[in-house]
């Protein structure tokens, strides 16, 4: 089997893993038995199972916090009758930081489908298995429920998990509240739509995808949380995602109107030709791409 | 199994790996230093910035004031922030690679053909 092509992940871990594939190799060189070179491998794997753990705890920490922080804005908009609030002025930093937490989860959910790290663990569970007579029943239960909650992970539904979160929040909300943080998520996205359309086309590209992601991760969780996000919305964010039709996202290639038809479909009955649009970005910026950069280059050295 | 023989691309790889090694050092002390920057003494500190001049000032202090419910809102939605902040930091740190693992990149991909561990 292909031993790895987790081409996403930091130099730390990847060293590790570079240190399993050396140690095995020394382990088939060496004078070891099977048995030991087993026992080398798998105390190797699990210097690489330390960082898969410590990615479960940032997800589980990430999805609780960003239900902690619309559970306080609901409350705070149930406390109406002691302050005056304006869904338009409170606390729209903290509704980013949400969205910068659901970029990560989908990020690290496209990290996961590009790897091998599920064959990886399921090689690392075979290899146990093989040594359960010495191992203890408790050490090897635990051992076995957290491969299991890891190989959850590597499924590639972070992203959807964090969302099912959020709904299920929602039946603790007061419907007056969740009115309220309705209103005020739709000001958000709004002022998101605005703030993007004043970008610079040119230059936005290379620097501030950010908001864009934003963007696309808000209206798949007011999609979730309300069912009905408007038309004309969604059109204009549609097409900001056609003219930001490739953003780099570390390592990853994302388009926005794959990311919103793939997690809320509903949003959208006639489908979407990426590929096409694309195509036809393609070829009109090659047609500017020599001005464009000449126009960038004089704009630097002045 | 096969491994790699030829000596050519075993000095490479030495190569790579020293590079690697360099590059790897140089983020950690990059990213150390960038964090004891912010960290010197800022625990819980706010910035405030006016024109030229620069006031460091706890939140604790900017938030007193004699409503204590908004105080304690106030102090909510700053820790929610800065969880959250520091969340983020963790993932880009952390787990996310960044533009000095390119060289990793073309490293794993040298390194993808082997076949290892038929078990």
């Amino acid at each position: 089997m292909t031993y790895y092509s987790s081409s996403f992940f930091s130099a730390e871990v990847v060293t590790k893993l570079l240190i399993v594939e050396d140690e095995i190799r020394s382990s088939e060189n060496s004078n070891l038995t099977n048995e030991e070179a087993t026992n080398n491998v798998i105390v190797k794997f699990s210097y690489a199972l330390e960082d898969l753990l410590n990615m479960k705890f940032l997800i589980q920490n990430s999805i609780f916090l960003s239900n902690n922080v619309i559970q306080q804005l609901s409350a705070l908009f149930s406390m109406e009758k002691y302050f005056q609030i304006s869904p338009a002025s409170c606390f729209p930093s903290n509704l980013d930081d949400v969205a910068v937490l659901f970029k990560n989860l989908m990020i690290l959910d496209a990290i996961f489908l590009t790897s091998d790290y599920k064959a990886y663990i399921a090689l690392y569970g075979e290899l146990i298995s093989k040594q359960e007579s010495k191992i203890d029943d408790d050490a090897m239960r635990n051992l076995k429920n957290t491969l299991q909650e890891l190989q959850l992970l590597l499924e590639g539904n972070i992203f959807q998990i964090g969302i099912d979160n959020l709904i299920a929040l929602k039946g603790k909300i007061r419907p007056k509240s969740l009115k309220r943080l309705e209103s005020f998520m739709l000001i958000y996205i709004k002022n998101l739509i605005n703030s993007i359309n004043m970008f610079d086309a040119n230059i936005s590209e290379l620097t501030e995808t950010d908001e864009v992601i934003k963007l696309n991760v808000f209206i798949v969780i007011y999609q979730h949380l309300f069912g009905n996000f408007d038309a004309k919305n969604l059109r204009l964010a549609t097409e900001i995602n056609n003219k930001f039709c490739a953003i780099t996202v570390y390592n990853i290639l994302w388009n926005g109107n794959t990311f919103l038809k793939k997690n809320v479909p509903a949003l959208f009955k006639s489908s979407l030709d990426v590929a096409k649009i694309q195509q036809n970005f393609m070829n009109n910026k090659v047609q500017t791409l020599s001005k464009d950069a000449t126009a960038m280059y004089a704009s630097q050295v002045r | 199994m096969s491994f790699l023989k030829d000596p050519d691309l075993q000095a490479s790889e030495t190569l790579l790996r020293t590079y690697g090694k360099f590059l790897r050092s140089y983020k950690k002390n990059l990213n150390d230093r960038v964090i004891s920057t912010k960290s010197e003494n800022c625990e819980n500190l706010f910035k405030l910035k006016f024109g030229e001049d620069t006031e460091i000032v706890s939140v604790y202090e900017l938030l007193q004031s004699d409503n204590k419910i908004l105080n304690k809102i106030l102090m909510v939605f700053f820790h929610l922030g800065k969880e959250a902040k520091r969340l983020d930091n963790a993932a880009g740190l952390l787990f996310f690679a960044t533009k000095c693992d390119v060289l990793f990149v073309i490293f794993l991909f040298s390194r993808s053909c082997h076949e290892i561990v038929d078990c």
